[in-house]
């Protein structure tokens, strides 16, 4: 069986990395983004089995990139876990609202966001 | 500076005798007219700081001048001159604004001492003022720097998050090997930092939090709720960080306890700071009570009727000298038991900021040695019952306006009663028949019993407001409400934004003003 493939948007290096390691030793394919148009473009390209989605991108910010593939036929069964600096209660609603399936701040605790990857991707 | 007066009487004689005496005499600079209206053009020209006119002139009269002068240039001082038996003339020029007048014939002394009392009078008031000018801007460059500041701690703690989440990502990579096996003391370091990581992270929360509150930014959602089950809720969950601390917590609430008025979660969390505090500074084997109490208006801690909490244990106590500061923002008293839990310092002042949002009070007794007790109040939700809600959607309303340059109207209803008693459900009533005169595009907000008062804010401009006021006021003289005494007459108030006012504060003191009216 192919390994399953996990698309990380964030404009920050390092943090792509810290969870791009993990992510590969538990043995996914890891596909990485730094700004939002791209991972649009890479989604639509690769249909990974889950994205983890930074909000604040640039050239498209995570908001947009969310809506733009939860309100197409063809993307809107990839789930997708925002990470994000936003804190505030409306961001949260703002981000569910988009059709994020999880909304996770940061920082979070990394067993937490492997867990929630492996529930997203056996459901 | 030279003072310049002019001095219009007709006599020419009266004009030359006092161009003299007060610029030789006194040093003022000194112009002439001999009329009202050649008065005027001259002030027009330019501007003087005294008129000292005379009464009796043809044409235009010394107080026909005096009022003209006090329409067009409010700020020059202006002085009569009358002759004997013209008294009633003097008051009047007083009445119209004249700063003094002298009786003729004239006392040269007392001209010059009686003119510069007034130029100095002047003076003071001109300062004060300036004084106060100067007082309101910076009051608003305050407000601005405060706001900026409360802006700040949001986009740093934002800013903050990132980098720490990729140090925590980090080191939690490491520490939990997935990149490789670690050693004992690697470990031991590593949770060090991780465990600082999430302090770090504790403060961030609390700062926002604070800062939230602390520029009225703070979202709640105001219910009714049942404090019996919160509390031992909120209670079980934090035991087993107690039974780690062999502190025991039990609680005694009783089932007749009514519902209270408040936002859950912001309870939860006042709840967890008071208890967590408890556990903290608890020696083993110590005890942690939860209780309820109603309380009248009469007794401390409340204006209406309250349900007070507290939380009281068996610790170390708060030394008195700190009893007063406790409550501040990063006030930290010496002497946790439990070094794994070290505080932000923040989280009794963001304690105290959600009991007051809930317009609630805080308060501490405390016996070093023996242990200490907080208190905080939460309304009762009959009672005023959408009081603190109000503050909030007034806040909310306001906010919304302002950025979709929308118009608000706030509309104050109150019953006074001469007799001073007013009929059970009258208010009710009022309340359904006010209702109907919004056409329900706005709810009652607020509603205080003691006062016989309601509010309620209507998307409505200056025009649509008086309809509606109009409106509210027919039809309570039409149709009496049942219950409403003959002595007791129903006022409306109403502000709208932004014709009417331009701040939060001003629209409600305007309406409540025009109650009075």
């Amino acid at each position: 069986m192919n390994p399953k493939k996990i698309l990380v948007v964030d404009d920050e290096v390092d943090l792509v990395e810290t969870v791009r390691f993990p992510l590969e030793m538990e043995g996914y394919h890891v596909l990485v983004s730094y700004n939002g148009e791209d991972a649009l473009n890479q989604a639509r390209k690769e249909n990974p089995d889950l994205i983890l989605l930074d909000l604040m991108l640039p050239k498209l910010d995570g908001y947009k990139v969310c809506r733009l593939l939860k309100f197409d036929e063809r993307y809107k069964h990839i789930p997708i876990l925002m990470l994000t600096a936003k804190t505030q209660e409306k961001d949260k609603v703002l981000g569910l609202e988009t059709g994020a399936d999880e909304y996770i701040t940061k920082p979070f605790e990394m067993d937490y966001l492997m867990e929630k990857v492996k529930a997203y991707l056996s459901k | 500076m030279e003072n310049r007066i002019l001095v219009v009487d007709d006599e020419k004689e009266v004009r030359g005798f006092l161009s003299k005496a007060l610029s030789r005499m006194a040093g003022f600079h000194v112009e002439l007219a001999e009329s009202g209206k050649e008065a005027l053009q001259k002030i027009e020209k330019e501007p003087f700081d005294l008129i000292l006119t005379d009464l009796k002139m043809p044409e235009m009269d010394g107080l026909q001048l005096i009022t003209e002068i006090g329409k067009s240039k409010p700020e020059t001082l202006t002085m009569m001159m009358t002759g004997h038996g013209t008294i009633d003339s003097a008051l009047e020029a007083m009445k119209r604004g004249a700063s003094d007048y002298l009786m003729k014939p004239l006392n040269l002394d007392e001209l010059i001492l009686r003119i510069q009392r007034v130029l100095k009078e002047k003076q003071r008031f001109v300062r004060l003022r300036d004084f106060a000018d100067q007082l309101e801007r910076a009051n608003q460059e305050l407000r601005r720097i405060d706001g900026m500041k409360s802006e700040f701690v949001s986009v740093a703690s934002h800013e903050l998050r990132t980098p720490l989440a990729a140090i925590k990502n980090a080191v939690q990579l490491v520490l939990k090997g997935t990149a490789g096996k670690i050693n004992e003391n690697q470990e031991k370091f590593l949770s060090m930092a991780e465990r600082n990581i999430n302090r770090l992270t504790n403060i961030l929360n609390d700062l926002l939090n604070l800062s939230k509150i602390e520029s009225g930014r703070i979202e709640l959602n105001f219910e009714n709720i049942k404090l019996k089950g919160i509390i031992e809720l909120m209670a079980s969950s934090l035991r087993p960080h107690a039974d780690a601390n062999s502190v025991q917590i039990d609680v005694d609430v009783g089932e007749q306890l009514p519902a209270v008025y408040g936002d859950p979660e912001k309870i939860n969390q006042i709840l967890t700071n008071l208890i967590g505090n408890a556990i903290k500074f608890t020696p083993e084997r110590g005890k942690i009570l939860i209780t309820t109490k109603l309380l009248s208006k009469d007794q401390k801690g409340g204006y209406g009727d309250r349900v007070a909490i507290s939380v009281k244990d068996t610790g170390i106590g708060i030394p008195p000298e700190h009893l007063d500061a406790i409550f501040e923002k990063f006030h930290q008293v010496e002497g946790s038991l439990h070094r794994s839990v070290s505080g932000t310092g923040l989280g009794l002042a963001i304690t105290k900021g959600l009991v007051e949002a809930h317009q609630g009070k805080i308060w501490v007794e405390s016996e070093l040695g023996k242990g200490s007790t907080f208190t905080f109040t939460l309304p009762l939700s009959e009672n005023e019952r959408r009081d603190p809600h109000f503050r909030f959607i007034l806040d909310k309303e306001f906010h919304r306006a302002q950025e979709n340059e929308s118009p608000l109207t706030l509309f104050l209803i109150q019953v006074l009663e001469e007799r001073g008693d007013v009929k059970e459900g009258l208010l009710d009533r009022l309340e359904m028949k006010v209702k109907q005169c919004l056409c329900r595009k706005a709810d009652i907000l607020l509603r205080r019993e003691k006062e016989k008062i309601l509010a309620a804010l209507c998307e409505a401009n200056l025009a649509g407001a008086q309809v509606i006021r109009k409106r509210i006021e027919m039809e309570i003289q039409k149709y009496p409400i049942e219950g409403q005494g003959t002595s007791s007459v129903i006022k409306v108030g109403t502000a709208t934004y932004p014709e009417e006012a331009l701040s939060k504060a001003e629209l409600f003191r305007l309406a409540k003003e025009r109650l009075g009216g």
